[in-house]
């Protein structure tokens, strides 16, 4: 027994977070998440305060608390906070805390992308609300549609500064969506099959899959405004080219997936409490992930259901009602799942009078408020009721229905469930139910009665109604609902306070659940979270955690053992679980704190329009992430080094697939969905945009072309023969960075060649794609220069081949989305040929 | 809150067009004594009255029955099978989850898609081959509604005020001189953006004579909240006669 103490207290040390100023070194899931969650809430009390000003304002007619410029700018706020700096941050947050306990792991694939997503959501969030402090609000709501929000319409640097610091939250998501993707790829327990994780690991998969595809397109549409802002490029001036439609359809490609994303999480929640009260596993698994993967499909097709006064094609127009109405389908299959994993369950029903869980209870409030919410989507997806409903009160009363009971009521249900894994405290006592009644009261009252508002004529945004409009019952009756629903919000605030401080000490498995995150002897559990990976057979929904938990701390299972101060986990086949390496992670880091910061000083520096210091900036931020230290493991070759249980695997730097190529996988898939949208904008403006008859198509030479198109299939090549060469690979590794600094050159020079870039869109868009190029030429000679410098310090050899594995995907992916940036302004101008 | 106004763009009988306009927006609170329309009450869409509207709220009414249908019984289901799950044991997972995912949600997609096609085609067809119908062309700007009689042979433009004649297909063509607005009568139903650089039509039916608010849907910057107008349906006599003397009042103004 001795021996397993000494190795657990030797991980324990190795795993924890410094106290102090160390804190800002923590990279740990379980730390940062909880980092996230608590953030996150507290954006959701200033995003409360924010809606609590609109409904005393519309409280009663021809209200002067607020101007119209006021209204305008809490309204705005207020869907930003809550979507932005408040929804997605604490999905993230959750998963990060629950989802690597949940597969088995001891932490997430790259804890210091996590910190320094969580840094760069901080910094953002506090850029825009210090714009908030300083009056520099937009004032064209939270979907800022151009032309509102041009630079002649919303001049000053609020629109700038939302424009930058969202850009910044989206960085944050984006890396911590790169991070989930590859954790549940490659970091689960050993077995643990595709087809046997928890349904929160399916979830956390599409739901990261969603993130990179669908927020790209609105980091572009961003950059575009922005541009047109501050450089005077026409994207979106119909004047000059653009199309204001052309951001309604990038904003909502971003947005409606978003939706989804938030309702996917909350789904897996539920997907995880139900059984758990059940005492059974989830009824309709393979449904259930059938559901998931189709929401994740189907929330790509719906975007123009927003759109639908805006003038579309019929056709266009049908297809997108028809997909919004399917999505009821895959909703319904996981409604009914839940259902009859209640119905059929094994453990006793709660006898008369005994109470049921309060996390039960919030899930009990979900079923009703988010079938309402389902339901009138249904109905707004119903053309002719759209174009009668869209743009009132009854669309805010059916979005908040969807929000707040389909994501914040589970949001609250799984923090009162995962309570104990935080404090080893479970909440007990009446304020905890309180607060679910006055939430539910308060929800309904407030927007039951706001359906009636809309159909009674009031269009949404509008800052006060006239006394003889007949909207003033209805009015005053949401705002008094909302005090009950902000009485109930502050009552579950408390609530989780005191039980975080004083609640009952829990007993490990309070809920005698069925998933991983549960098999820990102690709670809240140590920081390695399991003292040896276990290896599971079956679903990893239906497994026995106390077992589990007497084994792992007995030293059953996988590096139980530390060597060399490494912190190790165990890296499996991504669809079979069989383990295949051995993953590991870095030590506490300064360097993501200090990144994020310097990124935020150069988006600053970019508003104050010192653009040298921004520059400057931006290159110090690439300086800090270059050099993030590469571990130890990679400086000689081990070979097979023992896992336990006899078992012998090679470390993450001697297999061929690392988590890192997952990770830069991911990162392409979202590079993808980038090129995607710029592609699509050019063809779009090119196609619908007014103005494109005589469009001045520029003419770039096409010797640079060439040299440019050759440049790209020379850095593939090389790169190709590099990775084959490994050790001796230097001269090939040399020929890489050389092509991919000539991909960064040539657009340069071809970006010379382009006049009147401010007069019209089509030079804009020429010169969009070719800094998109540049931008990735110059990645490209960094990852080349990068594997330069490994080889030098003898870190590259024939087993050890990661940097070269990452510079032959990355320059494929170059060659490939090169050559598109390449076709983009022949296929523009062939479809603005008249 | 702006009052209605008319103008007359131009005449094709005098040469003095800009002292008529100038002079046709001084007299204008006289020709239109209406009600300033944020003044105005509607019950919105609750009191249709077009075929459309009509149409989309008995449409409205049916879903919102059929989902109170739906919602009652999910809900009922749920807590029946948290509190007391015999109740429910005969069931199977599989039958549940077809059933209640699949069978019930693709029943109710079909129906509201044939609800659907049913009210669209009031939208896209005619009352009656033998209407008549009346182009107008609307620009919208902030923050008012201008509505320019285009097909008329005594070309007008009326701004806040929209005058149609009873009984009368309508045909707004619309786009917008800043940044985006929407076009919505809630009692005549349909709703239409304004955007710059576009043209996009709506179509809607004047019924009996009447006056109907008309609002901005779409968030079009601080004056969004005052950005309604009035639509007022007249008899045709009177609405032919209305065009006819504001031009000559317009006229006889413009000799002084």
């Amino acid at each position: 027994m001795r021996d397993f103490d000494s190795d657990h207290d030797a991980l324990g040390h190795l795993w924890a977070t410094q106290p102090g100023l160390g804190r800002f070194a923590a990279v740990n899931h379980h730390v940062i998440g909880l980092r996230f969650i608590v953030t996150s809430l507290a954006f959701f009390a200033v995003g409360g305060a924010l809606a609590m000003m609109l409904r005393v304002q519309l409280a009663t007619p021809d209200s002067a608390f607020l101007t119209a410029s006021g209204y305008a700018r809490t309204f705005t706020i207020h869907g930003t906070v809550m979507m932005f700096l408040f929804a997605i941050p604490l999905l993230e947050g959750l998963a990060m805390v629950l989802l690597p306990k949940m597969l088995g792991a001891r932490d997430l694939a790259f804890p210091r992308l996590s910190a320094f997503g969580y840094w760069c959501y901080v910094f953002g969030g506090l850029t825009i609300l210090t714009g908030m402090g300083l009056g520099l609000v937009p004032e064209a709501g939270w979907f800022l549609y151009p032309p509102l929000s041009s630079a002649a319409f919303s001049p000053g640097l609020g629109t700038d500064l939302w424009l930058l610091g969202i850009t910044f939250v989206e960085i944050s998501a984006i890396a911590v969506a790169v991070d989930l993707i590859v954790s549940v790829l490659v970091l689960r327990a050993a077995g643990m099959r595709l087809m046997d994780m928890p349904v929160m690991g399916w979830t956390m998969l599409v739901v990261g899959a969603m993130m990179l595809l669908g927020f790209p397109p609105l980091m572009v549409a961003s950059a575009l405004l922005e541009a047109e802002r501050t450089f005077g490029l026409p994207f979106f001036d119909p004047s000059r080219g653009g199309d204001p439609l052309l951001w309604q359809h990038l904003f909502w490609s971003f947005g409606h997936p978003e939706v989804y994303v938030m309702f996917l999480p909350a789904a897996a929640v539920v997907s995880s409490i139900v059984p758990t009260f059940a005492g059974r596993p989830i009824a309709g698994y393979r449904w259930i992930v059938g559901a998931i993967l189709s929401v994740g499909g189907l929330s790509f097709l719906l975007w123009g259901h927003h759109m639908f006064t805006a003038g579309l094609h019929h056709g266009s127009v049908a297809l997108f009602s028809a997909a919004s109405m399917l999505i009821a389908v895959p909703t319904g299959v996981q409604l009914f799942a839940w259902i009859a994993t209640l119905a059929r369950r094994r453990a006793p029903t709660p006898a008369r009078g005994q109470r049921l869980p309060l996390a039960m209870l919030w899930i009990l409030g979900f079923f009703f408020l988010f079938v309402a919410g389902g339901l009138t989507g249904v109905m707004l997806a119903v053309v002719p009721f759209d174009l009668q409903a869209l743009d009132t009160h009854f669309v805010v009363a059916h979005m908040h229905y969807v929000l707040l009971g389909g994501f914040v009521f589970p949001m609250i249900a799984a923090l009162y469930h995962s309570l104990p894994l935080v404090s080893g405290r479970r909440q007990e006592g009446r304020l905890g139910r309180i607060a679910f009644w006055l939430c539910l009261v308060g929800v309904n009252l407030t927007f039951a009665v706001m359906h009636l508002t809309g159909l009674l004529g009031m269009p949404r945004r509008v800052a006060g109604y006239g006394s003889e409009s007949g909207w003033t019952a209805v009015n005053l009756l949401s705002s008094a609902g909302s005090i009950v629903l902000a009485a109930g919000f502050a009552a579950v605030m408390i609530d989780l306070l005191l039980t975080l401080r004083r609640g009952r000490r829990s007993p490990p498995d309070p809920w005698r659940g069925g998933t991983l995150e549960w098999a820990t002897p102690v709670l809240p559990p140590t920081p390695q979270v399991f003292d040896a990976i276990p290896r599971i057979t079956g679903r990893a929904d239906s497994l026995q955690p106390r077992r589990i938990a007497e084994a792992t701390a007995r030293g059953e299972g996988y590096l139980s053992r530390p060597r060399h101060g490494w912190m190790e986990t165990l890296g499996v086949d991504p669809r079979t679980g069989a383990p295949r390496q051995i993953v590991l992670l870095p030590a506490r880091s300064f360097r993501p704190f200090w990144a994020a910061l310097t990124i935020g000083a150069a988006q600053i520096s970019v508003l104050a329009g010192s653009y040298p210091l921004a520059g400057a900036l931006a290159c110090l931020a690439v300086a800090i992430l270059l050099s993030w230290p590469p571990h130890p493991v990679g400086n000689c070759d081990h070979g097979p080094l023992a896992a336990g249980q006899g078992l012998f695997l090679p470390a993450q730097t001697e297999h061929p697939r690392p988590p890192l190529l997952w990770g830069l996988r991911a990162a392409l898939l979202a590079d993808g969905a980038a090129l995607a949208s710029l592609f699509f904008a050019g063809v779009y403006l090119a196609a619908f945009a007014p103005g494109w008859a005589d469009a001045p198509l520029p003419d770039i030479p096409l010797g640079l072309q060439l040299v440019t198109a050759g440049s790209l299939i020379g850095a593939m090549v090389t790169a190709d023969k590099a990775h084959r060469r490994g050790r001796k690979a230097m001269i090939d590794i040399l020929g890489a960075f050389t092509w991919a600094l000539a991909v960064f050159l040539t657009p340069i020079a071809m970006i010379q060649t382009l006049t009147g870039v401010t007069t019209h869109a089509a030079p804009a868009l020429h010169l969009a794609m070719l800094l998109w190029l540049c931008l990735h030429g110059a990645l490209g000679s960094i990852l080349g220069g990068l594997a330069i410098a490994r080889s030098l310090q003898g870190r590259i050899s024939d087993l050890r081949r990661t940097d070269l594995i990452l510079l032959r995907c990355h320059n494929r992916w170059l060659a490939v989305t090169g050559a598109v940036a390449l076709a983009f302004p022949h296929l523009v101008a062939a479809i603005a040929a008249p | 809150m702006p009052m209605p106004r008319l103008t007359i763009l131009h005449d094709h009988s005098t040469s003095s067009a800009p002292h008529a306009r100038r002079t046709a927006a001084a007299i204008g609170g006289n020709l239109c004594p209406r009600p300033c329309a944020a003044r105005m009450s509607t019950d919105g869409m609750l009191s249709p009255a077009s075929p459309f509207a009509v149409d989309v709220a008995n449409l409205g009414w049916a879903m919102l029955a059929g989902g109170t249908v739906v919602l009652t019984l999910v809900t009922a289901l749920a807590i029946l099978a948290t509190l007391r799950p015999s109740a429910l044991s005969r069931l199977t997972d599989s039958r549940l989850i077809l059933g209640g995912g699949i069978v019930l949600p693709v029943i109710g997609i079909l129906a509201l898609s044939a609800g659907a096609a049913r009210t669209g085609a009031t939208m896209h067809h005619r009352v009656s081959p033998d209407t008549p119908t009346l182009r107008i062309e609307a620009v919208a700007r902030q923050w008012e509604w201008r509505f320019h009689y285009a097909d008329h042979p005594r070309d007008a433009v009326m701004t806040g005020h929209l005058r149609l004649p009873e009984h009368t297909d309508i045909e707004i063509v619309m786009t917008s001189e800043d940044v985006i607005h929407s076009f919505w009568v809630p009692e005549l139903g349909g709703k239409m953006d304004a955007t710059p650089g576009h043209r996009s039509t709506i179509r809607l039916h004047a019924g009996a004579p009447g006056h109907h608010l008309g609002l901005c849907a779409e968030f079009c910057g601080i004056g969004h909240t005052a950005m309604p107008f009035t639509v007022e349906i007249m008899p045709t006599a009177d609405f032919d006669l209305w065009l006819r003397t504001a031009y000559q009042e317009g006229a006889r103004h413009a000799r002084f």
